[in-house]
C-alpha cells in the first residue's frame, strides 16, 4: 500500500487553512467530476480528490492525517506504525490507504450514508456496478448473444474489501439498442453482506464508430464517392447496407450533398426501423493522362457554366 | 443466458434501495422536480431504469458539489445539454471528416 499526499494531490500547502482545500477540491471537482468532466482518467482523478478532501475537510481526520505524514511519502510504500489504531468510522469508496488511517469503513454507498448496522454483523445490499459496453452497429439488427466480463468487488463478512475477481456472463443484447442506452441485469453486480442482496449491473450501451456508416437517431448515412461524369449521367451504384448490398440509381445532375433515401434499411428501433441515406460526394481521379486532360479543355471551352455565380451577385 | 432487460417499472421503496436513498430525500428530489415518475400519490409513483441514473447522477452532484436540490434540475439539463452538444459534435466531425482531405 502507497502513502497518499492529500495536500499534492489538492495542490495546497500542509498548512493551508480549510477555506484554501475548500477552494481546491471544489476547483479540481469542477475539472474531474466523472458527471461533467471528458478527462480519459476523471473518475480514478475525481477519487482521488474527494478522498483528500474527505480527509482534510474534518480537523480530528486532518490531525490524525498529520500525524501518520510524519512516517510516509507520497507514492512510497506505507505501513502504519505499530499500535495505530483507526477510530473513524466512515463508509465511502476510498482507498485502502484511506481505510488503513481511518478505519475500514462499509463498502462503497452510493450516498456515502446510511447504512444497516445489527449488533454483531453488517448487512449490506452489494454493490451497483456500471460499465459500458462497446457494440458494434452489425449488433443492433437482431437479438445477439455477447460475452462480456468486468471487475467484482469482493467484500468480507466485516465488509473489508477484498481484491476484485474478473466476473464473465453470456448475456443477451436486444435488437434494437441504440447509444446511451442502460440494460439491467439484475442481481449481476457486487455480492450482498449478511442478509442484503446483491447489486445489478448497468451495462451503458456504445456504439462503435463504423468505417463507412454514421448514425443519426435510427438512420445511416453512407457517403457515396462518384466520379464527375457519374454525377452529370447518372448511373447505377451498388451500395452497400449493414446487411448485404442494394443497387441504387443515381439520378442525372447529382450534387455533391445530395441525399437518397433507402427506406427500412437503416438501424432498427422501438418505433420501427431507420433509414439509409447515400450521400453524393463528387471525387477526381489522382492522375490524369494527357488524353483525358484534353478532354477536359474541350469540355472547359464548350461549356458556359460559371459555378460562382453566387459570388458576383453581391 | 441471463436475463435483460431495457424496461423496468420500480416503485419509491424500489428506487430508494437502489438509490441508497432515505424515502423523505427521494419525495424531495421529485418535489423539486429532479424526477417525474408516473402516478399521483407516492405510493402510486413508477419510476424506470433511466430515473434511477438521474437519480444517482443528483445525488453525485448534491453531495460533491453542495449543490440545493432546488438547484439540481438546472444542473442536470445542463449536463444533458452539455452531452448532447458533445455527441453531436463527435457525430458531425466524423460525418464532415469524410469530405476534407488531409493536408
Amino acid at each position: 500500500m502507497d502513502f497518499k499526499d492529500y495536500y499534492k494531490i489538492l495542490g495546497v500547502a500542509p498548512e493551508a487553512d480549510l477555506k484554501t482545500i475548500k477552494t481546491a477540491y471544489r476547483k479540481l471537482a469542477r475539472k474531474y467530476h466523472p458527471d461533467v468532466s471528458e478527462a480519459k482518467d476523471a473518475e480514478a482523478k475525481f477519487k482521488d480528490v474527494a478522498e483528500a478532501y474527505a480527509a482534510l475537510k474534518d480537523p480530528e481526520k486532518r490531525a490524525e492525517y498529520d500525524e501518520l505524514r510524519k512516517y510516509g511519502q507520497d507514492g512510497q510504500s506505507f505501513t502504519p506504525p505499530p499500535g495505530w489504531q483507526p477510530n473513524g468510522n466512515h463508509s465511502g469508496d476510498f482507498s485502502d490507504f484511506f481505510e488503513s488511517v481511518f478505519g475500514g469503513g462499509a463498502p462503497h454507498t452510493q450516498s456515502r450514508g446510511q447504512q444497516t448496522q445489527h449488533k454483531t454483523h453488517f448487512s449490506f445490499r452489494g454493490q451497483d456496478i456500471e460499465t459500458e459496453l462497446p457494440i458494434f452497429l452489425e449488433e443492433t439488427l437482431s437479438d445477439e448473444n455477447k460475452t462480456i466480463s468486468y471487475h467484482l468487488p469482493q467484500h468480507d463478512k466485516e465488509g473489508r474489501r477484498l481484491a476484485d475477481i474478473n466476473k464473465t456472463l453470456n448475456i443477451k443484447i436486444p435488437k434494437g439498442v441504440n447509444d446511451g442506452e442502460r440494460i439491467r441485469l439484475k442481481g449481476q453486480g457486487g455480492a450482498g453482506i449478511g442478509n442484503g442482496g446483491s447489486g445489478d449491473l448497468y451495462l451503458h450501451i456504445r456504439l462503435i464508430p463504423h468505417p463507412l456508416f454514421d448514425v443519426e437517431g435510427h438512420n445511416l448515412i453512407i457517403t457515396v464517392p462518384i466520379a464527375p461524369w457519374e454525377a452529370i449521367l447518372g448511373t447505377k451504384i451498388e451500395v452497400p447496407t449493414l446487411a448485404g448490398s442494394i443497387n441504387l440509381t443515381l439520378p442525372a445532375n447529382s450534387q455533391t450533398g445530395k441525399r437518397l433515401r433507402v427506406k427500412g434499411k437503416g438501424l432498427p428501433g422501438k418505433t420501427g426501423t431507420g433509414d439509409l441515406y447515400a450521400v453524393v460526394k463528387i471525387v477526381i481521379p489522382e492522375k490524369t493522362s494527357e488524353d483525358t486532360t484534353k478532354l477536359w479543355e474541350t469540355l472547359s471551352e464548350k461549356t458556359t457554366f460559371n459555378p460562382r455565380s453566387e459570388w458576383s451577385k453581391t | 443466458m441471463i436475463e435483460t432487460s431495457l424496461t423496468v417499472e420500480l416503485s419509491l421503496e424500489d428506487i430508494c434501495e437502489l438509490a441508497k436513498l432515505p424515502t423523505e430525500v427521494m419525495i424531495t428530489i421529485v418535489e423539486e422536480g429532479v424526477l417525474e415518475p408516473k402516478g399521483e400519490a407516492p405510493e402510486e409513483w413508477c419510476f424506470d431504469c433511466y430515473m434511477l441514473s438521474i437519480a444517482k447522477r443528483a445525488v453525485r452532484l448534491h453531495r460533491d458539489f453542495d449543490i440545493d436540490w432546488s438547484g439540481i434540475p438546472l444542473y442536470l439539463d445542463m449536463i444533458n445539454e452539455l452531452e448532447k452538444l458533445r455527441s453531436e459534435n463527435r457525430t458531425l466531425r466524423q460525418r464532415l471528416g469524410r469530405f476534407l482531405l488531409e493536408e
